[in-house]
């Protein structure tokens, strides 16, 4: 049995949400919107997964009542960056055993100034005890280090980093949906506000308010075009946070994660990585192995990611198009679906098979969540 | 001046923040050890001019920490603190809760 995606939907990215905003009515537009795409309506879906910072005090099941859901399987993940790989990996099980057959997988969160400042200052007891006292308000700083660790055993510039952000801009302008669309040069690029050094202003995720979904089937079989799960795996805790941060969970899910969908890195024609920082999209690059590790990094982000020889992050990424909290998790797996079902509109590319990585959930110094997913353009 | 972690008693591994198993060997029994000092490993200077830094200390554990008096380099040493005013010299503030504080006294 096969599971794919047949449908996604967003609800409207932007940095300032009409003043009574809900992250309810945000998460319910993506879901409306995504079931549209499937020719589908909530009397079809049968299991539902969500995944937000900012639902309380309601849960998964109070979603499924206000949007009128009758279902059989039902959860909620609270893993951010990692969040849209964990609910598809227990998704796609759920078809398979026959606990469901229609499931919207939703992630989604309101995220102005207020919300933000109060998920970054309470986001786990470590954080609350040991971080932001020091003070630290979200993990900039935590990421600049790891930047920094990272230019010196990988000989990266500000440069290099800049390649990668500037590229993503450049996607981003034919992406709608994206906040910030206007090209960006090297120098713009170089000469932004510090944020914590080396990290400048774009450098950092833009927060915003929006939502992403998918509707997941078993074989639809009647020639709509969908993206097809070829596998899907996870990592939590791989290291203990004993590490350098440079290594994700990724690492350990590359090879079975390869091999169970049948392809190799070589053989992607879209990556969609996690990139809350342009670090941990060299890093999660190379362990997918998509960066090969014979090849330099320096050289790789040049010859192809800024040529577009591969497409990464061909929505903007959340780099350019922003990070709707919890969404921000969501959001590669609805530009990858959108690509292999041809409805990436103005951006879209011949690709056949995409990649896509989720990543997050700083526990003390780095994330501690990785998720891997192969998908398959088929009809 | 010092910073206080978490020791496990079994395999004497230092741990921070304080774990519930300890990673290493499994076993759930504790003391707490006082940190003397750090090696400055990398730092960041954020807008408003903080200093923070991970901090490597013997046994390879790794702090995140706001430096204070003259922001030391990479690859110095640094005496640790829980006080987040222990005075204008050169030190290492590490948070912890006020109550793990009083454990310690
Ligand atoms: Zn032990």
């Amino acid at each position: 049995m096969t599971i794919s995606i047949i449908g996604t939907g967003q609800s409207p990215y932007t940095r300032h949400p009409q003043p009574g905003t809900e992250t309810s009515q945000v998460i319910a537009r993506a879901v409306r919107n995504a079931l549209r795409e499937a020719g589908l309506t909530p009397g079809d879906v049968d299991g539902f997964a969500v995944s937000s910072f900012t639902l309380n005090p309601d849960h998964a099941i109070d979603l499924a009542w206000r949007m009128g859901l009758r279902l059989t399987w039902l959860m909620q993940d609270t893993n951010g960056g990692a969040s849209a790989g964990g609910m598809l990996q227990h998704a796609v099980r759920a078809i398979e055993a026959g606990d469901a057959k229609v499931i919207v997988l939703a992630a989604g969160d309101l995220m102005d100034g207020p919300a933000f400042s109060q998920l970054v200052a309470s986001y786990n007891r470590a954080t609350q005890d040991h971080l932001a006292p020091l003070p630290m308000n979200g993990p900039n700083a935590l990421f600049a280090m790891l930047t920094t660790r990272q230019m010196e055993v990988l000989g990266l510039t500000r440069e290099d980093y800049g390649r990668i952000a500037i590229a993503q801009r450049e996607w981003a302008a034919d992406n709608p949906g994206a906040v910030y669309r206007q090209g960006l040069t090297m120098d713009e690029y170089l000469s932004a506000p510090a944020v914590a050094t080396p990290l400048g202003r774009y450098d950092c995720v833009p927060p915003v308010t929006g939502a992403d979904a998918v509707v997941l089937v078993a074989d639809p079989g009647n020639g709509t075009p969908r993206a097809k799960v070829l596998s899907v795996r996870a990592s939590y805790n791989a290291d203990q946070q004993a590490g350098d941060g440079l290594e994700t969970g990724l690492r350990a899910c590359a090879q079975p994660g390869w091999e169970e969908a049948g392809i190799g890195p070589g053989d992607v024609g879209l990556a969609c990585v996690y990139d809350d920082y342009p670090a941990m999209v060299v890093a999660q690059l190379a362990d997918l192995g998509v960066l090969p590790a014979d090849d330099h990094p320096a050289d790789f982000i040049k010859r192809r990611i800024a040529t577009r020889e591969l497409p990464v992050n061909t929505s903007g990424g959340q780099l350019s198009a922003g990070q709707a909290g919890a969404a921000g998790g969501m959001h590669g797996l609805v530009e990858a679906a959108r690509q292999l079902m041809g409805t990436a509109g103005a951006r879209q590319i011949a690709v056949r098979h995409a990649v896509v990585s989720g990543y997050g959930m700083v526990l003390y110094r780095y994330g501690a969540c990785a998720t891997m997913s192969v998908l398959e353009a088929a009809r | 001046m010092s910073a206080v972690v978490q020791e496990c008693r079994n395999c004497r591994s230092l741990l921070f923040p304080a774990r519930l198993f300890c990673p290493v060997c499994g076993e759930d029994s504790f003391s707490t050890v006082a940190a003397e000092d750090g090696t400055v490993e990398q730092t960041t200077t954020l807008s408003d001019g903080t200093v923070l830094a991970t901090l490597g200390i013997n046994g390879g554990l790794r702090l995140i920490a706001r430096l204070t008096g003259s922001a030391p380099e990479p690859g110095q040493r640094v005496p640790l603190t829980n006080d987040p005013v222990a005075g204008s010299g050169a030190n290492a503030y590490i948070p912890i809760p006020p109550n793990l504080n009083e454990d310690q006294s």
